[in-house]
């Protein structure tokens, strides 16, 4: 069974003008637990909204959302708040860490909101969870005091802490640099496939995305999917190779045979 | 399938306590809009504290002067209850040696009863002729008094002298005149040793007086001894028993008088006592600071107002922090009770700051006119919960406001 399933989902939104955009178009997406699934598309083709969606921070037009094959778009507000802290994690592009609370504060915050143990135990959570992302002598560390990458490495540690089974990544490596980029993305995936979770990727970033397991490109509100063995041209799935790339990754043009070990299963 | 769903535990461990700890984390992260934001609050709390001390300050001073009457009568009357026609009946009578036993409490240091006569339209002349041709005039009334009434009323006598306890005893027919009365009865002299008719009975006058602090209706009456009163006219209960008490000795008087009038049942008697010190400071008090606890409440509005606005502001400018806690899990509530108790936070403290600026102030305009700074105590805290409160009234709508964030769009804005 899969973890998450799309089935035909749309979002329309209505403008001020009467007329109503279209963002997503009949989207259809699985995910397996602790498959690794990257979403690549251009900038205003719908990411956002998919990520919302699949995060339960939006709810689709029409279509149905199944969570390990239970339909959630009609559960409550409520209920819905409560499947997503725990069951989702979020890492954002611009990390997002609570200004002016240290790392631990922040890695904490997730945990005010689970019950029991969680609860309970969740200072001794947070700070193993920091110490998982190699943060373990940063705790009371304030964010601006931190560089990107330590950030993001919070912001993960603030995704997983929870032991999320699905974890949405958001542009994760947008605001770092390649290197740093590479780290991060290490962190997830091993994260990802210790704890069996789901990892989605939404990124315009094609190295990023040839780390994942399958491949899908948003265009115009459409999900198709992208066979990486057929050794098509990166600008052939996804659309056109964005002009600000760095010029670091030209040197990944195709995929395929030629991906890096990493990406392989 | 609905294993995912039912999973969900309700998960409400997120208590006043965590509330708390994020909300002092949420206004400490701002200290310099912290300050900007309490001022409001600060100076309506501060206003109202430095009007209530003020005023209890100077009520005191006030009270140090009072003339000693206010501070000194007493009065003990029979209760009254209302019977099945609606009137008033007394339940009880007050016993004749009721002066007697009031005397006897320690702080008492003149009692005496004073009652009204009914005259059964007998006759109140200075002559024992009826002339026709004279205008009719009403009589002026008669009271019986006891012997003591002089000092219990702290009457002034302008010529003879009060009745004694013998004439009170023999029932004698002596009466000292109301300086009024007098006049009405052309009575000017004791000493020619005149008499006034009371019906067809002579009673001699042996007084005059001319000025009462109680019970001034004494003025314009004839006042005969109480036991006179009982065996000439037929007085059959005293009305009041009237006090002097020494100063500060009114709430023990009040205590203890009702027990001593009847040891059965005290609760047939009225006691009106003088207030106690902080009683007198109040009713002086209420009138003094209106117009000042007018304007605290107005700065505390205004203060109110400035809450909600930062609040508000905080809100829209938190509108990321606020995404990012609902995508972590925070339930609508549990945003909406963060930005309460941060405002209801922020009000306690403005509550502190302001009452310990009152508090000062008092104590420094006290110094200046060296009086004695009084405040109560309880007002104090108070004023520190009030602060609570506005900011509780001023957090509403904010948090509302913050509830309703949706958060995909805050997430968008960055935290």
């Amino acid at each position: 069974m899969s973890m998450l399933e799309l089935r035909d989902v749309t979002r329309d939104v209505l403008l001020p003008d009467d007329r109503v955009l279209h963002i997503l178009r009949g989207v259809t997406l699985s995910v397996a637990a602790g498959e690794h699934v990257a979403v690549v598309g251009r900038s205003g083709t719908g990411k956002s909204t998919l990520l919302n969606i699949l995060g339960l921070l939006d709810g689709p037009t029409s279509g149905e959302y199944l969570l390990e094959g239970t339909p959630v778009t009609a559960l409550s507000n409520r209920r819905r708040t409560r499947l997503r802290g725990r069951d989702f994690g979020f890492v954002f592009q611009q990390f997002q860490l609570l200004p002016g609370r240290t790392a631990l504060e922040n890695v904490t915050a997730p945990l005010l909101y689970a019950s029991g143990r969680q609860f309970w135990r969740r200072r001794d959570l947070a700070a193993a969870m920091l110490d998982r992302v190699g943060l373990g002598d940063r705790l009371d560390t304030m964010p601006d005091k931190l560089s990107g990458g330590e950030q993001q490495r919070v912001a993960v540690a603030r995704a997983l802490v929870r032991g999320p089974r699905v974890i949405l990544a958001d542009e994760p490596t947008g605001a770092l640099d390649v290197e740093t980029g590479q780290q991060i993305m290490d962190l997830l995936d091993d994260v990802a496939s210790e704890t069996g979770a789901a990892l989605v990727t939404i990124t315009h970033d094609l190295a990023v995305a040839a780390r994942a397991q399958r491949h899908y490109r948003l265009a115009e509100g459409v999900l198709v999917p992208v066979d990486v063995g057929t050794g098509a041209r990166v600008a052939d799935w996804v659309g056109d190779v964005p002009t600000h790339l760095p010029a670091a990754r030209a040197d990944v043009p195709e995929l395929g045979p030629s991906v890096p070990a990493a990406v392989q299963p | 399938m609905t294993a995912v769903t039912d999973r969900v535990a309700p998960g409400d461990r997120y208590g006043v306590r965590d509330l708390l700890a994020e909300a002092a984390a949420g206004v400490g992260a701002r200290p310099g809009r912290l300050l900007l934001t309490i001022l409001g609050t600060v100076l309506g709390i501060a206003s109202v504290v430095v009007t209530v001390g003020l005023a209890q300050t100077a009520a005191v001073q006030i009270n140090q002067q009072f003339d000693a009457v206010a501070a000194t009568q007493a009065v003990a009357s029979a209760a009254t209850s209302p019977g099945r026609d609606g009137q008033e009946r007394a339940l009880a009578r007050l016993p004749w040696d009721a002066a007697e036993r009031a005397e006897r409490i320690a702080g008492v240091e003149a009692a005496a009863l004073v009652s009204e006569v009914d005259l059964a339209g007998a006759d109140v002349s200075a002559v024992p002729v009826h002339d026709p041709s004279a205008p009719r005039t009403s009589a002026p009334p008669v009271l019986a008094a006891g012997p003591h009434a002089l000092e219990a009323l702290q009457g002034r006598l302008q010529q003879g002298r009060w009745f004694d306890a013998g004439h009170d005893a023999r029932g004698d027919r002596v009466a000292v005149l109301g300086a009024d009365a007098a006049r009405r009865l052309g009575v000017q002299r004791v000493d020619r040793q005149p008499s006034v008719f009371v019906g067809d009975r002579a009673y001699q006058v042996v007084g005059i007086v001319d000025d009462v602090a109680r019970r001034t209706d004494l003025l314009g009456a004839v006042i005969l001894p109480t036991g006179t009163a009982r065996a000439d006219l037929g007085l059959a209960a005293a009305d009041e028993l009237h006090l002097h008490v020494a100063i500060g000795s009114g709430p023990v008087v009040g205590e203890q008088l009702p027990l001593a009038l009847d040891p059965n049942e005290p609760d047939t008697f009225t006691v009106g006592v003088p207030p106690t010190t902080s009683r007198v400071r109040d009713s002086v008090q209420a009138d003094v600071s209106t117009i000042f606890l007018a304007l605290g409440g107005v700065a505390l509005l205004v203060g109110g107002v400035g809450i909600a606005n930062v609040t508000l502001l905080s809100v829209l400018e938190r509108v990321g922090e606020i995404g990012l806690r609902r995508a972590l899990g925070a339930t609508r509530r549990q945003i909406a009770a963060q930005f309460v108790v941060e405002s209801v936070v922020i009000g306690l403290l403005g509550g502190l700051v302001g009452a310990a600026l009152g508090v000062a102030v008092v104590v420094v305009v006290s110094a200046a006119q060296s009086w004695t700074p009084i405040l109560e105590l309880g007002m104090v805290g108070l004023a520190v919960l009030a602060g609570g409160g506005i900011g509780l009234l001023a957090g509403l709508y904010p948090a509302l406001k913050a509830a309703s964030v949706e958060p995909i769009a805050a997430l968008r804005g960055g935290v």
